[in-house]
């Protein structure tokens, strides 16, 4: 027991010179955490100090982890809305039921009006077959 | 810090929404960009189909574009293509291209990609962008069936 309060005070003075290491500094404050009032008078007020560290290193770490789990679920608020716009517009661009024309403007989805200009525009493009080998018809 | 996490969260939704909005086929070649800048426009019918059956061909994308008096810029547009094309079938008339059709490179999936066009008088004609596991031939076939009738 007195071995351990010599080893404590060297640990106190090196602390108030500022030589600890940090495990030194955990040993300190746990022999203050766990000692009760089974300490010097002259130590009581150290046990204060070490006492008020513990306490605002266990906020820091509460706050650091409230935090990053706060940043968490904004990017997931974030994402989860984007994925829902996302998913309509999708669905709208590949879905099957996304047939339309657009008529001078304005936007007509009766499927026989879509088929009749598909037809007629395929109709401009077809190529006639006399077109193909009109060359070869000249040649006589 | 707050401005950090505010950049980071602004840069995150722009990416996700941008690979989500804009992945379509024809955005790559400059047939997309004639769709989006006339596709609207008055004396311009258009006509977009998904997963539809045309003339006993299963086509995954069709669309249309019939014009009026803009045909020296759908030219230009489609010079873009024309360039990138990996086979050309082309009707010459006097000089001018009149009709024809463009393959471009298939997409990753195998999908054939095609740009048919035709050009009329007084700057009129009509492009068409098609997507399907279709083969040259099929595309003839669709086309010359129509003549015919």
């Amino acid at each position: 027991m007195n071995k351990d309060r010599k080893y404590i005070e060297n640990l106190i003075e090196k602390y108030l010179d500022g030589d600890t290491s940090n495990n030194e500094e955990k040993l300190l404050r746990r022999y203050f955490t766990n000692s009760g009032n089974d300490i010097p008078d002259e130590w009581k007020a150290l046990r204060a100090l070490f006492g008020y560290e513990t306490v605002q290193r266990k906020n820091a770490l509460r706050n650091t982890r409230t935090g990053a789990i706060r940043i968490y679920i904004r990017y997931a608020a974030v994402a989860s809305a984007v994925i829902l716009i996302a998913i309509p517009i999708m669905m709208h661009r590949n879905g099957t039921s996304g047939n339309y024309a657009v008529i001078d403007g304005k936007v007509c989805t009766d499927s026989r009006i879509v088929t009749s200009e598909a037809e007629k525009a395929l109709m401009m493009v077809a190529i006639g077959e006399d077109e193909t080998f009109e060359a070869l018809g000249q040649i006589q | 810090m707050k401005k950090q996490t505010a950049k980071r969260l602004a840069a995150v939704i722009f990416s996700i929404f941008t690979a989500v909005i804009s992945v379509t086929a024809q955005d790559g070649l400059g047939i997309g960009r004639i769709f989006s800048k006339y596709g609207h426009m008055k004396g311009c019918k258009m006509v977009e189909m998904n997963n539809t059956n045309l003339h006993g061909h299963s086509l995954r994308v069709y669309k249309s574009l019939t014009y009026k008096h803009i045909g020296s810029n759908i030219e230009t547009i489609l010079k873009e293509d024309r360039r990138k094309a990996r086979k050309i079938r082309e009707v010459v008339d006097n000089g001018v291209i009149t009709s024809g059709y463009y393959m471009m490179p298939a997409l990753d999936d195998g999908t054939n990609r095609y740009i048919l066009f035709s050009k009329s008088a007084y700057g009129s004609g009509a492009v068409i962008y098609i997507e399907g596991r279709l083969s040259p031939d099929d595309i003839m076939q669709i086309c010359y069936a129509k003549k015919r009738k």
